[in-house]
Formats: C-alpha cells, sequence, structure tokens
C-alpha cells in the first residue's frame, strides 16, 4: 500500500523561509516531533503543509491585521513563493497569485487537520455556538441544514399566509353581517339567511328586467319618433300656409297681365341675356340690319321691370312648391315609421303587462286601442301612444323595483361566495401549515438526533482519549450535548468530584482545559476522517506539566497507529528530552530540530541526534574535553538513574526541591543493579542478556570525578588523568547503550501487557524484574 | 456518510406519515442533500402529499 505520510518539504521565499530550505521525514515513522526554540520556523513548516494541503493561509487566517503579502518572506516578491509537499514520489507545488492559493495538481493532495493554540484555545473557552462551528466541518450536515432553514422559512410564510387569509375571511364576514344587518333579517343568522337567500332563482327577474327594458325602451323609441312626427307635421303646415299665400298673391297678378305678358317677360330675359356685355354687335342678331345696342338695352331692361312682378312671384311658387313637397315627404316617412314601431310594440306591451298582475287594468284599454277596423290609423296610433306613455312611468318603477331585488341577491351571492372562498382558503392553507410543521418537527428532531449521536460517538473516543492523559483523577468531560433549542450550539459538560454537570470553563484548570480541548478535537478528526489524514499539532501544549506531557506522548505514539501521520511541533525541551535521552523509544518517531533562524540562512533543520552519540563524539579522538565528557557523562547517567528510579519506585533523600545528585541516585538504585538484566535483540537478530551490576560498581567510583571535573572549578580535578576520565565516559556509553534498544533508542519502561515485564516500545527489549526488591 | 445516512432516515420518516410523496423521495432526497430544496418546493411536496392521500381517501370511499 503506497505510503500516505509526507515525505518532504520544501519552502521557498515563503514565511520565515528566506533561503530554499527542505525538510525530510522519515516516512517509515507514524510520527514526526519537530523541536526548536521560538522563532525557528515550526509554525513556517506547518503553515507551508497547510497552504498546500488546505489552500489555507494558516496561522495568519485568523490574525486580521494580515494579508495575503505576509504569506511572502520579508523583502520578496509573491511570485517567487513556492511550497512543495511530496508525498510516495508525487508532490504538490503551492504558489500565489495576488490573493489565490494556487496548487498544482489541484487534486490529491495529502489530507492534514492541524491543531494551533489559537485553534484549541478557542474551542475552550468559544460559546457553544462557536464551539458548533468548530466541529461543524466535521459533521458536515450543512446542506441539510439549509434545507431545513427553507423549510423553517416555508413555516414561517405559511404562518403569515394563514393569518392574512383569516384576516380576509373575517372580513368577507364581517361584510355579510353588515349586508344582513342592512336588510334587517335578524331572525336567522347572516349566513344562514344568506344561504336561504341565494337559494331563490334569480332568473325569472332577470327576464322580467330584460322585458321591461325591452318595451320601456320601445315607449322611448316611439315617444322619439312621435315627436318628430309632430315636428314635421308643423313644418308640412307652415309650408302649405306659404304656399296658399303665394298662390293667392299669383292669382292677383294673373288677374292684372295676361299670361302672354307673362311668357314675353320670360322671352325678354332670355335676350338680355344674350345682348348683355361683351355682346357688342351693332346689328341685331336675328336679321342682321344695324340698330343702336345701348339703346336697345335701356329699353329692353324697361320693358322687364314693367313685367318683373309676375316673374318673382312664379320664381317663389316654384321653390315653395319644392320645400312643400320636401316636408310631405320627411312627415310621411316618420309616421311610417312610427306605425311601424308602435304596431311592433303593440305584442311586446301586451307581454310585459300579463307578466305582471298590477298591469291587469291596462289590458282591456289596450284591446280597445288596438282593435281593427275604424277609426282610422292614425287616431289608433295616437291612442296606443297615449296609453303607453301613460304606463310608462309604472314600468319604469316596477323595473327598479325588480332590479333591486337582483342586486341584493348578487350582493348577498357574492359576499356568500366571499365567505365560503375564504374558509377554503384558510382551511387549506392551515392544512400546509399542519403539514409543513410537522415535517420541520420531524427533520429538526431527526437531524439534532443524529448529530447527538454522532457526538455521542465522538464523546467516547474524547473520554477515552482524556482517561489515557488523566488516568484516575476525579475531573474528566462528561458530555457533549447539542443545545435543541438554538441551532447549532454545542455544550461541553464535566464532573469534578461529586459535582456533575458542570461547565469545564468554570472549574478545570488551564491545562486540563488544554487537554480537554486537544482530546475534543482529536476524537472528532478520528471520527470524521476514519483516520485517513495527517494530523499535525503546531506547539498546542504550554501549559501541561511533566507527567501530563508524557502521557500525551504516549497517547500520540499510540494513537499514530490510526492516522496517516502526526506532525508536532513544540519548542518545549521536556517533550524533546525524552528522546535525546533514550527515556522514550524513537521506533515510531522521526525527531528533527531546528537552528536559530536568520534571514541568510532562513530555517535550518537536522536529524536530532542522541546525547549518548554526542558523548561518543567527545570520546572519538583528539585532545580529550576532561570537562565536556564528564559533565555529559553525568548527566546522561542522572537521566538514565532518574529514569529506573521512577520505574523500580526507589526511595529518594528528601529535599526541599526535586534535586537530587549522582550520588544521591546511585544509592537509591543499588539494590536495582544488584538484579537489573536487560535482554535485547538486536536488528540481526542477535540476542544479548546484559547484566547491568557490573556497570553499577564499575561507574560508583567516579561520582566524585563527575562532580570535581564535570561540573566545578577545582584543583583536584587536574590530577585525574585523561585515560581515567575516558574510561568514565565510555563506561557511561555503554551503560546507556546496554540499557537502550538496540532498535528503537528507548529504554524498556513499558509494562508489556502480555508479560507483565518491562519492555521498550518496539518490544526487542526487556528488562528484569519487574520490581526490584530490597534486601 | 453521516449526511447520507440523516437524509435517508428523514425521508423514510417523512414519507411514512404521508408528509411528502413517495414517488417523489428520490428528488427530494437529492434537493435535501444537495440544500437546494426551496420553500416553493416544500409546499408543493407537502400540496401534493395532500392531495394525494384525499385521492386515496375518495377511492377508498367509493370501494
Amino acid at each position: 500500500m503506497p505510503s500516505r505520510r509526507i515525505s518532504r518539504v520544501e519552502l521557498e521565499k515563503f514565511r520565515g523561509a528566506t533561503a530554499i530550505t527542505a525538510i525530510d521525514f522519515d516516512t517509515s515513522k507514524s510520527i514526526v516531533s519537530i523541536f526548536g526554540d521560538n522563532g525557528c520556523g515550526k509554525s513556517t513548516i506547518v503553515n507551508a503543509i497547510d497552504f498546500v494541503c488546505n489552500k489555507s493561509k494558516g496561522s495568519l487566517e485568523s490574525m486580521k491585521s494580515t494579508n495575503h503579502t505576509h504569506i511572502v518572506s520579508i523583502g520578496n516578491k509573491a511570485a517567487e513563493l513556492s511550497v512543495k509537499v511530496h508525498r510516495n514520489g508525487n508532490f504538490w507545488h503551492g504558489s500565489q497569485s495576488g490573493r489565490e492559493i494556487i496548487v498544482h495538481p489541484e487534486e490529491g493532495m495529502p489530507a492534514a487537520v492541524i491543531l494551533r493554540r489559537s485553534k484549541l484555545l478557542r474551542l475552550v473557552e468559544a460559546t457553544p455556538s462557536d464551539r458548533f462551528d468548530e466541529i461543524r466541518k466535521f459533521i458536515d450536515f450543512a446542506n441539510i441544514e439549509t434545507s431545513e432553514q427553507k423549510l423553517r422559512d416555508a413555516v414561517r410564510l405559511s404562518k403569515e399566509s394563514l393569518n392574512s387569509k383569516i384576516a380576509l375571511h373575517t372580513q368577507a364576514e364581517t361584510s355579510l353581517e353588515t349586508h344582513w344587518q342592512s336588510e334587517g333579517a335578524h331572525d336567522i343568522s347572516a349566513v344562514n339567511w344568506a344561504k336561504l337567500k341565494i337559494t331563490q332563482d334569480p332568473s325569472k327577474a332577470r327576464a322580467s328586467v330584460a322585458s321591461l327594458n325591452t318595451v320601456i325602451k320601445s315607449i322611448e323609441d316611439i315617444e322619439s319618433k312621435n315627436a318628430e312626427v309632430y315636428s314635421a307635421k308643423t313644418a308640412l303646415g307652415s309650408a302649405e300656409q306659404v304656399l296658399a299665400k303665394v298662390n293667392e298673391e299669383i292669382a292677383k297678378a294673373e288677374a292684372g297681365a295676361s299670361s302672354a305678358n307673362i311668357k314675353l317677360v320670360e322671352m325678354l330675359n332670355s335676350l338680355d341675356l344674350v345682348i348683355a356685355d361683351p355682346y357688342d354687335q351693332n346689328e341685331c342678331p336675328a336679321c342682321e340690319s344695324p340698330y343702336d345696342l345701348i339703346k336697345l338695352r335701356v329699353e329692353l331692361k324697361k320693358r322687364i321691370e314693367l313685367l318683373g312682378a309676375a316673374d318673382d312671384l312664379n320664381r317663389q311658387l316654384k321653390q315653395l312648391t319644392g320645400k312643400y313637397d320636401k316636408s310631405l315627404a320627411l312627415h310621411d316617412n316618420a309616421f311610417a315609421k312610427l306605425k311601424e314601431l308602435a304596431n311592433s310594440c303593440v305584442p311586446q306591451f301586451k307581454a310585459c303587462l300579463e307578466s305582471f298582475s298590477e298591469f291587469s287594468d291596462t289590458l282591456p284599454t289596450l284591446a280597445t286601442v288596438t282593435r281593427v277596423g275604424k277609426p282610422e290609423v292614425s287616431e289608433r296610433i295616437s291612442e296606443f301612444i297615449k296609453l303607453i306613455v301613460a304606463t310608462k312611468g309604472r314600468l319604469v318603477a316596477k323595473r327598479g323595483e325588480v332590479q333591486k331585488d337582483i342586486t341584493l341577491f348578487d350582493k348577498t351571492k357574492q359576499t356568500y361566495d366571499l365567505v365560503g372562498q375564504t374558509e377554503a382558503d384558510v382551511t387549506s392553507e392551515a392544512k400546509i401549515l399542519s403539514g409543513l410543521s410537522k415535517s420541520l418537527e420531524i427533520m429538526h428532531e431527526i437531524r439534532i438526533r443524529c448529530t447527538q449521536d454522532i457526538l455521542d460517538s465522538v464523546f467516547g473516543e474524547f473520554l477515552r482519549l482524556w482517561e489515557l492523559i488523566h488516568p484516575d483523577e476525579p475531573i474528566k468531560p462528561t458530555k457533549l450535548v447539542l443545545n435543541e433549542a438554538t441551532k447549532g450550539s454545542l455544550n461541553q459538560l464535566g464532573s469534578f468530584g461529586e459535582h456533575d454537570n458542570i461547565s469545564p470553563q468554570a472549574y478545570f484548570s488551564e491545562s486540563h482545559l488544554d487537554t480537554l480541548g486537544f482530546c475534543y478535537w482529536l476524537a472528532i478528526a478520528k471520527y470524521s476522517t476514519n483516520g485517513d489524514v495527517i494530523i499535525i499539532l503546531d506547539d498546542v501544549f504550554t501549559s501541561v506539566d511533566n507527567d501530563h506531557v508524557s502521557r500525551i506522548m504516549d497517547l500520540l505514539i499510540e494513537e499514530s497507529d490510526h492516522f496517516n501521520q502526526i506532525i508536532i511541533t513544540t519548542h518545549q525541551r521536556r517533550w524533546h528530552d525524552g528522546f535525546r535521552y533514550g527515556t522514550r523509544s524513537q521506533n515510531k518517531t522521526h525527531v528533527l530540530e531546528l537552528g536559530i533562524w536568520d534571514k541568510t540562512n532562513g530555517i535550518v533543520s537536522y536529524p536530532s541526534r542522541m546525547e549518548v552519540e554526542r558523548l561518543e563524539d567527545l570520546l572519538s579522538g583528539g585532545p580529550l574535553d576532561r570537562q565536556g565528557v564528564c559533565s555529559k557523562a553525568g548527566v546522561l547517567l542522572e537521566q538514565m538513574f532518574d529514569e529506573l528510579t521512577k520505574q523500580y519506585k526507589c526511595s529518594m533523600p528528601r529535599g526541599d526541591r526535586r534535586e537530587y545528585t549522582l550520588s544521591d541516585y546511585a544509592g537509591s538504585t543499588k539494590h536495582v543493579f544488584k538484579e537489573l538484566n536487560v535482554k535485547s535483540t538486536d536488528t540481526a537478530g542477535i540476542v544479548s542478556d546484559c547484566k547491568m551490576q557490573n556497570f553499577h560498581d564499575e561507574l560508583m567510583p567516579f561520582v566524585s570525578v563527575r562532580n570535581q571535573v564535570g561540573a566545578h572549578f577545582n584543583l583536584t580535578a587536574t590530577e585525574y588523568p585523561d585515560k581515567e576520565l575516558l574510561r568514565f565516559g565510555k563506561l557511561t556509553v555503554d551503560f546507556i547503550k546496554s540499557l537502550l534498544c538496540k532498535s528503537c533508542f528507548g529504554i524498556a519502561n513499558k509494562e508489556d501487557r502480555i508479560t507483565g515485564e518491562w519492555s521498550c516500545a518496539c518490544k526487542q527489549t526487556q528488562m528484569f524484574p519487574k520490581i526490584a526488591r530490597k534486601k | 456518510m453521516p449526511n447520507q445516512k440523516l437524509v435517508n432516515e428523514i425521508i423514510e420518516s417523512l414519507t411514512a406519515e404521508k408528509l411528502i410523496p413517495e414517488n417523489r423521495s428520490e428528488l427530494i432526497r437529492g434537493k435535501i442533500l444537495a440544500g437546494t430544496a426551496s420553500v416553493d418546493d416544500w409546499r408543493n411536496w407537502i400540496d401534493t402529499a395532500q392531495l394525494e392521500m384525499a385521492k386515496d381517501e375518495e377511492v377508498k370511499k367509493n370501494a
């Protein structure tokens, strides 16, 4: 199976990497521990991994005062920035374009989650909702929550719609009530009244109104036409009179002049027209005899004037005769139309009278008026018109009465229908609302339960991790509870002695809160990724004491089997010293150290060497560093004896401070060494069995050498020859190497769960006895 | 996948309660999972389910 571990990180112009930097990780080890003082570039390495794996600005993300330009090393350009993360022969290259982080290839980069001190504090100190935000990305129900929110919106909008529909229904009911009251029908309820009202069939009434409308319209037409006939008749009368008068005058004129004269006048007039200007012939047009034209004209005018009066009358008669004929035609035409209208109105009028009982009195008169035969047609029509005009007022009144009934029916129906329609709308919306509310209730309940199930599952792991770090302590987390009342709110609960359901933030110490946040985060990471992720802890633990640090290291070594890789950075030497002195195994851990940073060299990393190797270097040749050898050998012995006293629970001399000399350690462990035996299998499979009693015996005489040569200025120290100090150094190296495993370089300080013996982390080295007897 | 499991349980419960139409459960599942279920979608699903339920009752009554 290809390795899922990062093998190399290359940085150029990225944050603290002012020079090209490459850091190799041993992928045969599941943990990389990077030690360095503050400012050596630990966070730069972590940020570089974050940059490529998560396209994140890393620790700069949460700093408001920084921006994208701060990712680049000081004095360099963004285009020069480059980060490469290698895994299994491939690498992903990260660069920056403006604000955007570009990673190539875009997919398949190692999955890494990073816990920084700032995030740990957020986890611990956050409000319940902020705490939920931290877990949200692991329990990713965001889309489902969005859909749930839309359902919640639908419920809210449906409630608003229902309220407005109820208001419309109430308004419709009030309108019906008002209508009902205005009609004065108080003996039954408004609805029943309306129901009763609209059961009546309004079609007959509508037909009546239509019939009345037709008849009334016909009467109005007849009235109009009658007025027209009357007017034509009057005009005809006037024309008749004028014509008669002219005729009379003509008769008189005819009496005074012969008709021949009249004819002559006509002829003379015609002649006058012929000889009028511009006629300029001085001879007769008929006989062509010469004559005086001007004289002739004057003579002719004179004669015409004498005969003119008769001519005027003649022309007037002609005109008046034409006018009279026109008036007569108009009158006759209007009368004919009136006759036609009257004839067509008779059956309508009769039918209308017959359909209303109150008009029965008019029917006999109608029969009389419309009888066939004498008197004359005009007289019959005149009588008929008189009758209908007299009846018109009653007909209009009747129409108003029927129309009122119809209007009442229409209004009642409309109001009643509106009440029914709005009621149906209310019922329908209430049903929808009920369905939506029930759905929301179900969806919310399931989501909360499902999330709680996950939290419970996370909590199981959370508690297990906690108990590994805090065994047998009276303080522990007890539950993670999602607050159902508010959306996305997570409460942590704990116990302190006999007190349950307390808020850890109120009662836990700072270091307990640190480990609480760490365990919570690790449990979520494990649950959500199923371990297919690289865990990175960036200098997370600052307030945790030695014992707890040791247990956290144990836990991480144990847990590293369940993740792709664990990368830890720390500035705390106590994390690191265990590996250097061999009290902690390196079988799963690749230990790196960072040197002091400067702008020219940038980040400098090198494999961390064990102290015993450094002592070997001092012994390897050349002028002997007397003080160096004795000092390092003494510290190494003290460190190892300290580990053995803890392991075998040796009594130590009481002092004000927990500081012991090599002499104290030597005395307390004397009985242990009498039995102490280390059985080891080296990488070639060769088993060695080493009794440690001899080392103790041989080393004890050098206790004073360590102090005199290695720790103080002392003239007596000069009396020790190099040969003796060299022997002290070599004995120490042999002693340490005999104690440490040849494979994992750790002491056998773990209790083997199967054999019950002391064993190293890789189980290649065992130490006996389990318990040393004090004789 | 926890969200798949969650959506399945939600759909199962809503269908059992006849709050959403069974024949559209796949579409609804997809929309809830993608976070694209809208207010109108929810109204429509509830309305359709109620209409179908009324129709079923009518058929039962007539039978």
